[in-house]
């Protein structure tokens, strides 16, 4: 076995030092990323943010479908009934709310 | 090298950890340099090449599964990048002229010879040859740590370093003789 080792100083990148260290300086420098901004954070998170709209939008679903039954104050109530007439033609209840007019 | 020892600093750059990069990268610059040079055999070229690969290598750290083989890892992405850019140009065609444009005239003419006869010698090695050799006699690893890391066993590492070491010795007295002969 030839187990003498083979100078190799004369190749040595630290021979230059000022160069060596300006190399490596400048590696470091561009393997640190900048922190993420905002946008590159909610560009990254898109899957979640998505879903947690979605989920946001399906909890809203039973309180737009259900039978909400009106109190008294609200039958009372011109804006209310015109809002019924608006959302299920329901004449009713505007003409006994303006019946009064 | 203490590869081992390398697993809690990469899982803490892993996080972002600025101080803990700057370490990776001060302690395996050199390694990625000397695997450059083993495939580019140009000392400008594995400068800038090493940069890059260790730079893109750092901005991926989170690919690298098995921070107990960084070592590994990272010098294999220098080797790629570095062989991608052999096929892409011929720096073999630059190589004479750029051992002297960047010695200049700083360097002391003796170490330029040196070095000239250095990597006309590495010539004569393969690839691998010449990062066992490399990694061995300049950056003092150890079998162990460079069979780790080029994917070897340790007696492979052995047997490929002392075939390298003959082989140079043998390219670099017949440099000499002739540098003798000439001179």
């Amino acid at each position: 076995m030839d187990d003498e080792r083979i100078d190799f100083s004369a190749l040595d990148p630290s021979n230059h030092p000022r160069r060596w260290a300006a190399l490596v300086q400048r590696t470091v420098d561009a393997s640190i990323i900048a922190p993420p901004s905002a946008w590159g954070s909610l560009v990254r998170l898109r899957g979640a943010v998505l879903g947690l709209a979605a989920l946001a939008l399906l909890s809203w679903v039973p309180a737009l479908t259900r039978d909400v039954q009106p109190s008294e104050e609200q039958t009372a109530d011109p804006a209310f009934a015109l809002m019924q007439y608006s959302h299920a033609g329901d004449m009713t209840a505007l003409l006994e709310t303006t019946n009064g007019y | 090298m203490g590869e081992p020892d390398v697993s809690g600093v990469v899982l803490r750059a892993q996080q972002g950890d600025r101080a803990a990069i700057e370490a990776l990268v001060r302690r395996f610059m050199r390694p990625a340099y000397l695997v450059a040079l083993s495939v580019v055999r140009v000392p400008a070229e594995a400068e800038d090449l090493s940069q890059e690969a260790v730079a893109m290598a750092m901005q991926q750290l989170g690919q690298c599964r098995e921070p107990a083989r960084f070592a590994g890892w990272l010098l294999s992405n220098v080797r790629n990048r570095a062989l991608n850019h052999l096929s892409a140009v011929k720096v073999r065609q630059r190589h004479a002229d750029s051992v002297v444009l960047e010695e200049g005239v700083a360097a002391d003419a003796e170490r330029v010879v040196l070095r000239q006869q250095l990597l006309a010698a590495l010539e004569v090695l393969s690839p691998q040859q010449r990062e066992v050799v490399l990694l061995h006699d300049m950056e003092s690893w150890t079998h162990p740590e460079i069979a780790a890391s080029l994917g070897m066993s340790e007696v492979n590492s052995r047997q490929v370093l002392s075939v390298a070491r003959k082989a140079l010795r043998a390219k670099l007295a017949e440099l000499e003789n002739g540098v003798a002969a000439h001179g």
